[in-house]
This record gives C-alpha cells, sequence and structure tokens, in this order.
C-alpha cells in the first residue's frame, strides 16, 4: 500500500512539474546553497589546515612586532627602524640552548633587487640558516640548500624560490650560475620546489642566503621573525613559558613580539570553522522552513483542489489514515525530490566555484544525508496539518463540491 | 434478517436559525437479491437517503441495520471500513480519478482493502470484461464516452463484490442507448443474485427494478412490485 501510495504521489507530482518545481524550490534553494557552502567552506578550511600541519605540528613562530614590516620597500629596507629592544641573529641563535628547541631558524628579511644579465627582479630576500628548509618544510627541486658552512663563511650563495627561478631563469637550471642581489654576485646553489600559495601569498617568490651575508646585503641587523621546531609537540606549553620568559628579559614587554605555535593556530582555525558551519546551518535552516512553508501553501491548494478526489476515495473505502498517507506521502516526496535536486544543485555550484576560485572544496556525505534529512522533516512537519485536513472532510460535504 | 433494515431514521441539517429537517422517519426493508428503484421530486431526500443508506452520512436518529449491524453511532473509521467491504458506489457523474486509467480506477477499491498488486489487476481487469470494457483498460475517463465512463464506475463498485450496489441517478447523464446499456448491466447482475439499489427520476428506467420506492418531501409514500410482462 506505501509503494502503490508512493507511486500514485510521485504521478501526481509529475502530471504537475512546473507546479512541482516551483513548490520545491524553496527546498531546493536551501538545500543547495548548504551543500555548495559547506563544502566550500570545509574545503578551504582543509587546504588552509592542511598547510599548516604541512609546517609541523611542533613549529613555533616568534615575531617582532615593533618594526617595520619585514618585506616592505627597499628605501625602508636599507634604512632600518632600529627602536631598542631589537632581536639580532645571535640573540635568536641562543634560543637553540632553551631545552626542548630543536632547531632556530633566524629571519634577516628584506626586499632586494635580482639580476642575472638584463632580466632584473624586486622580491624578498630571506636571509637565514641551513635549519630553515626544514623547519618550513621545503623540498628541493634542484642543487642544495644553505650549509652551515655557508653561514660560518659569509659564503655569497643564493637558494632560489621557484618561482623566482623561472623569473631570473627561465627553463633553465640555475644552479652554479651567477646572479647578482643589490648589485652584489652571488652563486646560486639550489632551488626549491613549488609550495603554493597560502592566505593568498605566494610561498615560492624569494631568495634565499646566509642571515651573516643578509645583514650587510641588506644593511640591518635586527630580525623579523624567528621560526623554532620543537623536539616534541608534548610539553609545548612549558616551552613557551620557557621562550617568552627569555623574550620578555630581551623585548621588555609582551607588545613587542608575538609567539604563536601551530597548535594554537590550528585550534582558532577550527573554532572559526566550527562558528561558521553553525552561521550556515541556522541560514540553511531557516531557509528550509521556509521552503517548508512553501509546501504547505501548495498543498492547502492541493487539498482544496482536489476535495472531489478525496470525496471519490472516501465513497469507495479509503480510511482517514489512508487519505492522511496519501497527502503525506506527497508532501515528503515534495520536499524528498527538492533535497535530492538541492543536493545536486548544490554540489554543482561548489564544483563550479571551487575551479573559479581555484580552491578545493570537499562534498560532505554527513552534510548531504543531514540536508536529505532535514528536507523530509519539513515535508513531514509541514504537510501533517493539510493532509489532516484532507483526510478530516467529510464525505458527503466532499463529494457535493463539482 | 433483511439485508437492509430501516427504522424510523430522521435526517436534520442545522440552517442559520432553523432545523432543516429532510427524512421525517424513514422505514424500509430490503431483502438480499432485490432490485430497489427510489423515485421521487428534486429536493424530496433521495441522495440524502441514499448516503446514510451507503454509511458516507449517518442519521440524525432512527435505526438502519445493514446485515444485521446497526449503523448508527459508528466512528468514521468503522463507516470507512463498512463502506469499504459491504457498498458499491454508482455516481449520476460517474466520478472517477482523472488521473487515472480504467483499471486503476477499478483497482482502487481493492488498494484500499489491502489487496496485492497482482491481484487488483487480475479482479480489476475480470470486473471491466464483466461491463464489456475489457478493451479499454488503459484510457482515461478523458477518454472514454459517457456511456464506458459509467460502465468503468459499476466495475469499481462491483470489483470488491460487495453486497449492495447504491446508484444516484446512473442513467442520468446518458443518452437513452448508453442508458439502456448500464440499465442491462444492472439487470444482469441482479440475476446472479445481486442487490441493487437505483435512484432515478424516470419511471421506463424504475421499471427495470422488481420494486419502487416513492417518495415526497422526506417520506416514503409507496412501496410497489413492478409486475414485468
Ligand atoms: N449539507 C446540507 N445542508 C443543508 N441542507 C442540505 C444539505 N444536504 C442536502 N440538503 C437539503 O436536503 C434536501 C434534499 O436533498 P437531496 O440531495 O437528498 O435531494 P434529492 O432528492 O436527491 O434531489 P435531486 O433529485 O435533485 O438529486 C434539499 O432540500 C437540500 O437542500
Ligand atoms: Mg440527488
Amino acid at each position: 500500500m506505501f509503494s502503490q501510495t508512493l507511486k500514485v504521489s510521485m504521478k501526481a507530482i509529475w502530471a504537475q512539474k512546473l507546479r512541482s518545481l516551483l513548490t520545491m524550490l524553496g527546498v531546493i534553494i536551501g538545500v543547495a546553497a548548504v551543500i555548495a557552502l559547506i563544502s566550500l567552506a570545509r574545503g578551504a578550511t582543509a587546504s588552509i589546515s592542511s598547510k599548516i600541519e604541512g609546517l609541523g605540528s611542533n613549529l613555533i613562530t616568534i615575531s617582532t612586532t615593533s618594526q617595520a614590516p619585514a618585506l616592505s620597500t627597499s628605501a625602508t629596507a636599507t634604512t632600518p627602524l632600529l627602536p631598542p629592544g631589537q632581536l639580532t641573529a645571535e640573540e635568536a641563535l641562543s634560543l637553540s640552548n632553551v631545552p626542548g628547541v630543536a632547531n632556530v631558524a633566524p629571519i634577516v628579511a628584506g626586499s632586494a633587487t635580482f639580476a642575472v644579465g638584463d632580466t632584473t627582479s624586486s622580491a624578498g630576500l630571506v636571509g637565514t640558516n641551513a635549519t630553515y628548509q626544514q623547519i618550513m618544510n621545503y623540498q628541493l627541486a634542484e642543487g642544495r640548500f644553505l650549509s652551515p658552512l655557508d653561514i660560518s663563511s659569509d659564503a655569497n650563495v643564493a637558494v632560489l624560490g621557484s618561482q623566482e627561478a623561472t623569473t631570473l631563469f627561465g627553463a633553465a637550471n640555475p644552479v652554479n650560475n651567477i646572479m647578482t642581489i643589490n648589485g652584489i654576485p652571488f652563486k646560486v646553489v639550489g632551488v626549491l620546489a613549488a609550495k603554493g600559495s597560502s592566505f593568498g601569498q605566494s610561498e615560492d617568490d624569494f631568495v634565499a642566503i646566509p642571515w651573516t651575508v643578509a645583514e650587510s646585503v641588506l644593511g640591518q641587523t635586527n630580525i623579523s621573525n624567528i621560526y623554532l621546531s620543537a623536539k616534541t609537540n608534548a610539553n609545548m606549553t612549558s616551552l613557551t613559558n620557557r621562550l617568552n620568559l627569555k623574550l620578555l628579559t630581551w623585548l621588555g614587554s609582551a607588545n613587542n613580539y608575538s609567539l604563536t605555535t601551530q597548535s594554537q593556530i590550528l585550534s582558532t582555525l577550527s573554532s572559526i570553522t566550527t562558528t561558521m558551519q553553525d552561521v550556515l546551518g541556522g541560514i540553511a535552516g531557516i531557509s528550509l522552513i521556509v521552503g517548508g512553508i512553501g509546501i504547505m501553501n501548495i498543498m492547502l491548494v492541493s487539498v482544496t483542489e482536489r476535495t472531489r478526489e478525496i470525496g471519490i476515495r472516501k465513497a469507495i473505502g479509503a480510511s482517514h489514515s489512508a487519505i492522511l498517507l496519501q497527502f503525506l506521502v506527497e508532501s515528503l516526496t515534495l520536499a524528498g525530490l527538492g533535497g535530492i535536486i538541492g543536493i545536486a544543485l548544490g554540489t554543482a555550484i561548489s564544483d563550479i566555484l571551487g575551479h573559479a576560485l581555484g580552491t578545493t572544496t570537499t562534498f560532505s556525505v554527513g552534510t548531504a544525508l543531514l540536508a536529505f534529512g532535514f528536507s523530509l522533516a519539513v515535508g513531514l512537519v509541514f504537510g501533517l496539518w493539510p493532509a489532516s485536513r484532507a483526510a478530516g472532510l467529510h464525505p458527503v460535504d466532499a463529494l457535493r463540491i463539482e | 434478517m433483511a439485508l437492509i433494515e430501516m427504522e424510523q431514521i430522521r435526517k436534520s441539517y442545522k440552517m442559520a436559525d432553523e432545523n432543516l429537517e429532510v427524512l421525517k422517519g424513514i422505514s424500509l426493508t430490503i431483502e438480499q437479491g432485490d432490485y430497489v428503484a427510489i423515485m421521487g421530486p428534486s429536493g424530496s431526500g433521495k441522495s440524502t437517503l441514499m448516503h446514510i443508506l451507503g454509511c458516507l452520512d449517518v442519521p440524525s436518529s432512527g435505526h438502519y441495520f445493514l446485515s444485521g449491524q446497526d449503523i448508527a453511532g459508528l466512528s468514521e473509521s468503522k463507516l470507512a471500513s463498512i463502506r469499504r467491504k459491504q457498498i458499491g458506489f454508482v455516481f449520476q457523474s460517474f466520478n472517477l480519478l482523472a488521473a487515472l486509467n480504467a483499471l486503476e480506477n477499478v483497482a482502487l477499491p481493492l488498494l484500499y482493502q489491502g489487496v496485492s498488486p497482482g491481484e487488483q489487476r487480475e479482479r480489476a481487469t475480470e470486473a471491466l470484461n464483466q461491463v464489456g470494457l475489457g478493451e479499454r483498460l488503459h484510457h482515461r475517463p478523458s477518454q472514454l464516452s459517457g456511456g464506458q465512463q459509467q460502465r468503468v464506475a459499476i466495475a469499481r463498485a462491483i470489483v470488491t463484490k460487495p453486497p449492495v450496489i447504491l446508484a444516484d441517478e446512473p442513467t442520468g447523464n446518458l443518452d437513452s442507448h448508453a442508458g439502456q446499456e448500464v440499465l442491462g448491466i444492472f439487470s444482469r447482475l441482479h440475476e446472479a443474485g445481486q442487490t441493487v439499489i437505483m435512484i432515478t427520476h424516470d419511471t421506463q428506467v424504475a421499471h427495470h427494478a422488481n420494486r419502487i420506492i416513492q417518495i415526497l418531501d422526506g417520506n416514503i409514500v409507496s412501496s410497489q412490485e413492478v409486475t414485468h410482462v
């Protein structure tokens, strides 16, 4: 009886295609919106958090905040502001004596002009040490990274980010070639593999040289960032406490620097994501309820239009519950179909948007099932009143209607 | 006990200021296998009486026994169950469902009885064969003539093999030829032992029955056997 009722209601829906589609529109839009938004949000979150996790969960970043931005114009970079309490690379490196610290990479950063023959380009110059590659999780495409000997001997050697390598050397292999940085010749010893971009900023558009050399090239001794890796990601709190103690004695106030761990960033990100998904869920809920009211409206009209049909069905023996079931199945079918169309539409939209924005999207079966279940619930709740009105009609009154 | 027994059936409708009494104490007995015509002027209460006979409505007072069971005071769901098992309706305006074809229309009462789809199709086909529409199973009502539609309605009424067929002016919308066909089917059903109660305005139509009950203003004024020549 149920499967036949379902067949009958599919027939009724199919008989009035346009009207059924318009009835379902509210549910379709609501479900499509939530599917598209959530899979975009999840995709974005997943790609950001995989980037952050790719850096290693035991990465600690220290930034001094009372100085000019690291990658600013060459004018400010070559005449640096040096407020009291700046950190030097030597101080930064001494942090490796703090118990629990594995590696320390000080960053002396600025903007510089690079040239190979007639090709020139201006980009970020990163003065650092040999541990930088490992801490920041870069792979090598060609040659080698900076070595401890390069640092201690103030060697004029450079490692190129993949984008900068292409800009300066095109398709040719840059290794063992000579380039100039602010007019000073350097030998290229390696090229890093491409890493892509995060937060809209390329991670491949820079040149790394020994920090000892960068100090003289940039004419500054202050460092903008320190990247540290912890020996283990257990006991991060006591490690950051020890680091804070050191930094406070050097810099005086916690306002002069910031210290972040990967796990802090990840937990902030996940709380943002959770809030965002809650908000999206709320919006979707409201639009689905609006969609449900649309279904109820049409079902009430349908009950009025089909009063005579209901009378006939009752005359030939349909019980109260049979009529109730018929109209409930119809509104459930409308809402369920709307949900399915909405899921398909939402997936298509998120794919298209994902391609257009160049981000990954994550289709979640759980979200789809939840949206489908919610549409069915909407169909049930908002179908109940029209259905019980239909079932409660008096057969004789219903038959008298022309 | 007779198939149908009515004792002092009254039916009144509450209007704005007064109580409109449409049936004013109807008493009648109809035996199993009888073929009865109910006649009377428009507004005399024939359809109201038939609705009560068919358990579509309940009397305001009085007793109605169908197959020995008192209908008065039964719940709507009990009434639906009686309609499902004991009554077959034929209406003046056919009352077929436009979205369904002949076979599906006829199978509908079986669906409500919970009969399996296969058996529904089998029995509906058989009923349509009985009314001579075995060739029109998949036609929609709109693709059938008035006479054919009424025969589909008769097939729908007999498909559950109910003890009573109730027909409210079954020939009222038909020309005389189609009307004769319908009456021929009723006569054959009656000969096979089927109880038929038919409302009509037409004396000639009424004379196909065994007995004619005349109603005037909510009262039975006469009940006469028909002598067939
Ligand atoms: N729901 C109702 N409310 C009030 N009055 C009603 C209602 N139903 C029927 N009536 C009245 O009952 C009277 C009898 O109606 P009924 O339909 O039984 O007549 P009928 O004999 O079948 O007439 P016809 O031959 O025209 O079909 C009419 O006067 C009608 O107005
Ligand atoms: Mg009438």
